[in-house]
């Protein structure tokens, strides 16, 4: 299968977190969701506090976190792990955020 | 049968009056309308303001503890004067001075699951600006029992989002939001500014749900950055969500 450059859009505490607006990851052309999730905080562990886990196991996250959302072309992705993802393009990670 | 402008109100709100689709009929709305603000802090003090002058008949207003000098630089309706003081207090004598008219029910609470329903089921449309998910999660879990209209805003450093939920119409809360997030700081960055912009936002977003005109953020949410001056506006599919 080939692999691809996935552009992760992020925003909010992540950003913070991480210091960075995007960052890229190689991964296969199609592929899901928990399996993205996974090997972004395995290349950027400071983000797994903000989304608050604890470490991560595995080829991909079990569930989504909760607050966690993930959109494509400004459009929100079911947060499921299994959700299929076309690995092309850009996907946005943005925790949903409660300042008042 | 909504209520009668008076000779007063006619002249206080003669410019709002002209907008298209509002007219005297939607300042009616406004005056026989209650608006529960979930906190008036940075956020919620700016909706209330504008509420007010917009002449909302009737404002709750739940914000627990005393003003701070760290309140100051984002929550308008707080003074230095009145540090060690109630908040919500300073919130309704700088309302009043606004709107005397307006009728203010001042809770000197937060939202918890315990007093929520009893308190959202007083108002027509609610607000939510509180900086704990568990506060909103009680909200949004009362206002779905009671079928209220929220109007979710929310900001962090630069960015701020906005967005109208309102189930079945709408997703739920808990769609985006299943749990409280454990990475989420009760302690975040903010400029006044920017809690400020999402405020009158949300107060607008609130005017066209009582008055019934314009088009709510239902089904979408309002994504911004005023570091970059990004504006974005999402979908959110509540077929695939609540499938």
């Amino acid at each position: 299968m080939n692999s691809c450059c996935l552009l992760l859009v992020l925003t909010g505490p992540l950003q913070t977190a991480i210091g960075r607006t995007e960052v890229s990851l190689h991964c296969p052309e199609v592929c899901r969701l928990g399996e993205i999730l996974a090997l972004f905080l395995q290349q950027y562990p400071e983000a797994i506090r903000v989304l608050g886990l604890h470490h991560v196991d595995g080829p991909s996250l079990e569930q989504i976190p909760p607050g966690l959302l993930v959109l494509q072309d400004n459009t929100l992705l079911p947060g499921k792990p299994d959700t299929e993802v076309r690995a092309t393009g850009r996907l946005t990670l943005m925790p949903m955020i409660s300042g008042g | 049968m909504q209520p009668e402008l008076t000779a007063d109100e006619l002249s206080t709100y003669e410019w709002q009056l002209d907008i298209e689709g509002f007219g005297q009929s939607g300042q009616s709305r406004l005056k026989n309308a209650t608006v529960l603000i979930s906190r008036v802090g940075g956020l919620g003090s700016v909706v209330a303001y504008e509420l007010a002058a917009a002449g909302v008949g009737r404002l709750i207003l739940a914000h627990a503890g005393n003003v701070q000098p760290s309140d100051l630089n984002r929550q308008i309706l707080m003074t230095h004067d009145w540090i060690g003081k109630p908040r919500v207090l300073s919130a309704e004598r700088r309302l009043k001075e606004l709107n005397p008219r307006l009728e203010i029910m001042a809770i000197e609470e937060n939202l918890c699951a315990d007093n929520a329903e009893q308190i959202v089921s007083l108002a027509d449309c609610v607000v939510d600006a509180a900086p704990l998910f568990q506060e909103r999660l009680a909200m949004n879990d009362a206002a779905e029992r009671l079928g209220k209209p929220v109007v979710e805003a929310a900001m962090y450093e630069l960015e701020a989002s906005l967005t109208v939920i309102q189930p079945p119409d709408t997703l739920r809360f808990r769609d985006l939001v299943p749990d409280v997030p454990a990475g989420w700081q009760r302690r975040f960055p903010v400029f006044g500014a920017v809690s400020g912009t999402i405020g009158c936002l949300a107060a607008m977003e609130a005017i066209k749900l009582l008055a019934g005109f314009g088009t709510p953020l239902k089904n979408r949410m309002l994504r911004m950055n005023l570091r970059t001056m990004q504006f974005d506006m999402i979908r959110l599919r509540y077929d695939e969500l609540s499938g």
